[in-house]
């Protein structure tokens, strides 16, 4: 659950390879072109650049998953990572995992309807209850013992 | 409380529900030449729009009232900056929304009736009427009228009538239920307002359904701003109208419910169409009455709808988390009283169409029968989209995943199912496509300021 | 005299469908801070951290999957071309993952968490109060910034199916372990319990 901020230069179009990276949940990388000034504000703000924000939320310690980002997404990293300012060209993947650590933003607070569960556990959880539903829904009225045969073969862990 | 109410400048349909005495509704849509034609036309129907003044003595045969698709509003000459102050879901017009209203597969609108949803309907004129005979009176004048004022023909006509039973065709007792409007209805408040942590009702404030005057948002607002509006003069005194032909397969409806039953040990073919639909086929409401009909139910008394859920119905044991007018009319049971629901009430006014089908009949006999689905309310996508959206086509919100309105849903291939909570809990399948959608269009009600305005050309 | 509010609702539909993956939504938004929020936040942040019931409401708007906030003090400097920058003042930043349509998600806090708003964007500029919804939404809006890449793990599925998953899934496993021991009229009463009782999580 972190994120990074790192300056952009222009725009590009980001490829879908986050469900290479086996541990999110949700992820999203947003071009931040300026902070927005309210009228309200006093004084200027400007930031003088494009900043480029990847936010993700994922199981388990950050460093082996920026490891993991660094490895899993290399050549997509490396190209999306690469328009940014200050980002190593030839560090190879410690260099960019140390320029993501860099740039990243503490966070004040999470909330999360599920936090202690891992992606797997999700998936797996999800899928079985497809699979009870639609088991429940086609069985109504089935004799116990046809019913009882096919609840131990199909809904099996 | 606000300003009183311009009754004499807001159009009748809108506020008085003309069903209920008058049981034959016809809508005209007329297709507009040329503003100058248009408004000719208008400027002479203008003395015979009915208004929503309350009648002193007998009701007139008939009424008339007129709304316009925007654009019907181009077609009439209505100033540019004044079209593009209309609302964006009004101005893409029913059949652009509709991916966003599951109007998908049969109820594409590529498959509409002739008329509806390609932009060439641009004035709607419904007419109530007592009888037959009145009724081709008004429109044989109004087809006269057409042909007098020139260069306007008619895109489509549909005409409903109330059947013998009040009943919509799936064979339920409809219509009764509407908010309860402060300062108009607020008799109803009981059952029809927005419910409130007492165990007690408040009407809703007539800005949720009439543009001009503040809404419940005005309420909280210090500086008592009122709601988004068009400009100029229809800025005040109309309203957003949605209007929808709803085709009703009431045979393979019977057919559905005749088959689960057989499944469903908790009760017969008539508990479960009630577990559907959560009502009784009289109207009685499921979670006042979870296992009897009520003969004594009268849906016209003033506390007929005077049921919640949170306090007696949060497990669905009663009335199903997804039985249709939950979904349409949660009141209470998106948790936090009515905080969540109260800002989407409609107005709403249908009419059954088509001939009923033979009541021992369980194959379609090829004639075309539904509902003529019409709503009122001040901003379409808060109001009727989003009830669409979010409560019928979708499920999330009960806590029903993505299963769809069991009667509304279903689309042409659906494996949708219905879950009716109970001891064990039934699971309704498979969901049919019970209602297909015909055509549909949104529109304009301007108040009678504003449609003397667009009559005259004066809108910016 | 009166005013006319804005109308609200998110952006060009193409932007706004960058936001989403199936049923799963994103929302980023900036907001500048006053100089007040950088102790009123972080002590705000760890109050609801510690208070664990204090967020209970949000659990009950049961169409969050997750939602963070971020107060960022400084921009991290990489040499240039990076224009050095102090900012003036820090920028509050909050994402959330949640379903349904955004104009019910903003609606939601507005009606049920007026309290929370304020906690969170109390102290930045130009925050007009979550009550009435229009301009809270019109301000979200403004400070609102679209993704250029939106992914969800499971996008079919909302927080309420997840979290019925999570419960379900121990209970059949359960339930299959003692299914084998059972004779079939055992098993029907068995399954006809099981139904009956987590029909919820169904």
């Amino acid at each position: 659950m972190r994120t990074s901020c790192a300056t952009v230069s222009r725009d590009f179009a980001i490829p879908a390879v986050l469900a290479k990276l086996p541990r999110t949940h949700f992820g999203r990388w947003v071009i931040v072109p300026s902070f927005v000034k309210d009228p309200t504000e006093p004084k200027e703000n400007d930031l003088g650049c494009s900043y480029l924000l990847f936010s993700s939320t994922f199981d388990g310690p950050l460093d082996s998953y920026v490891d993991e980002l660094c490895s899993q997404l290399a050549p997509e990293a490396e190209r999306i990572w690469g328009c940014c300012i200050g980002c190593p060209e030839s560090a190879g993947r410690p260099g960019l995992k140390a320029y993501l650590l860099h740039n990243q933003i503490e966070t004040g607070l999470f909330f999360s309807a599920y936090p202690t569960t891992s992606l797997e556990t999700v998936k797996e959880s999800l899928h079985t209850r497809e699979q009870t539903i639609a088991f429940a829904t086609r069985t109504q009225g089935m004799e116990p013992a046809a019913l009882h045969k096919a609840f131990l073969e199909e809904l099996r862990s | 409380m606000g300003p009183s109410i311009d009754y004499a400048d807001i159009q009748g349909d809108i506020l008085r529900a003309y069903g209920n005495r008058y049981d034959r509704t016809s809508y005209v849509f007329v297709a507009v030449g040329d503003p100058e034609h248009g408004q000719a036309w208008l400027s002479g129907l203008l003395d015979k729009v009915t208004t929503a003044v309350p009648w002193r003595g007998p009701r007139p045969e008939t009424t008339l009232n007129v709304a316009f698709t925007h654009a019907g509003l181009a077609a009439v000459g209505v100033a540019p900056q004044t079209l593009d102050s209309f609302s964006t879901e009004f101005r893409q017009g029913m059949s652009r929304r509709a991916p966003k209203l599951g109007d998908a597969g049969d109820s594409d609108p590529k498959h509409w009736n002739e008329g509806l949803g390609t932009g060439s309907a641009h004035v709607l004129i419904t007419i109530n009427a007592q009888d037959e005979l009145s009724l081709q009176a008004v429109l044989s004048a109004l087809r006269a009228g057409l042909r007098d004022a020139g260069n306007l023909s008619i895109a489509h006509e549909e005409h409903a009538q109330m059947r013998g039973d009040a009943r919509e065709h799936f064979g339920f007792a409809d219509g009764f239920s509407q908010p309860a409007i402060e300062g108009v209805s607020e008799d109803k408040a009981r059952g029809g307002g927005v419910p409130e942590a007492n165990g007690g009702w408040r009407p809703l404030a007539l800005g949720e359904f009439i543009l001009g005057y503040a809404d419940e948002e005005s309420r909280v607002d210090s500086q008592r701003r009122l709601p988004s509006a068009p400009a100029g003069p229809l800025g005040r005194g109309g309203t957003y109208m949605v209007w929808r032909k709803l085709h009703q397969d009431v045979a393979l409806f019977r057919r559905t419910l005749r088959d689960a039953a057989h499944l469903y040990d908790a009760g017969d073919e008539d508990q479960l169409a009630a577990k559907i639909v959560g009502r009784w086929r009289n109207g009685t409401p499921l979670v006042a009455s979870p296992t009897a009909e009520q003969a004594s139910f009268d849906a016209k008394a003033a506390d007929a709808n005077d049921f919640r859920y949170a306090d007696v119905d949060l497990d669905g044991r009663r009335c199903p988390l997804g039985a249709h007018i939950r979904r349409a009319n949660p009141r209470d049971a998106l948790g936090f009283v009515g905080r969540l629901s109260f800002r989407h009430r409609m107005i709403r006014r249908g009419m059954p169409y088509g001939p009923a089908l033979d009541s021992d009949a369980v194959e379609d006999d090829g004639k075309e029968r539904g509902l003529v689905f019409v709503c009122f309310n001040a901003s379409i996508s808060r109001q009727f989209e989003s009830v669409q959206r979010q409560w019928l086509n979708d499920g999330n919100v009960f806590h029903l995943g993505h299963d769809t309105d069991f009667l509304l849903g279903g689309g042409t291939a659906s494996t949708g199912k219905m879950k009716v909570q109970g001891a064990p809990p039934f699971f309704v399948s498979p969901q049919g496509p019970f209602v297909t959608t015909r055509g549909g269009e949104y529109l304009f009600v301007p108040s009678i300021t504003g449609l003397a305005a667009v009559a005259d050309g004066v809108t910016g | 005299m009166t005013v006319v509010r804005s109308p609200s609702g998110p952006g060009t539909a193409g932007a706004a469908d960058r936001d989403v993956d199936g049923q799963a939504v994103a929302l980023t938004t900036f907001s500048s801070v006053k100089w007040w929020g950088r102790v009123e936040l972080p002590l705000f942040f760890a109050y609801l951290r510690l208070r664990r019931g204090s967020l209970s409401a949000l659990r009950q708007l049961s169409f969050i999957h997750s939602a963070r906030w971020a107060l960022i003090r400084r921009i991290p400097y990489n040499g240039p071309p990076q224009p050095r920058r102090r900012l003036r003042c820090p920028h509050l930043f909050f994402e959330s993952n949640f379903n349904g349509g955004w104009e019910e998600y903003i609606d939601a806090f507005s009606y049920v968490l007026p309290s929370g708003m304020w906690g969170f964007w109390g102290s930045s500029y130009g925050y007009p109060g979550s009550l009435p919804a229009g301009p809270f939404k019109a301000y979200i809006k403004r400070n609102q910034v679209v993704a250029s890449h939106y992914y969800s793990a499971y996008p079919e599925a909302t927080a309420t199916m997840v979290l019925a998953a999570l419960e379900l899934a121990p209970k059949v496993a359960a339930l299959h372990k003692r299914a084998g021991d059972m004779s079939p009229e055992e098993f029907a009463t068995a399954w006809k319990e099981f139904l009956t009782d987590f029909q919820p999580w169904l």
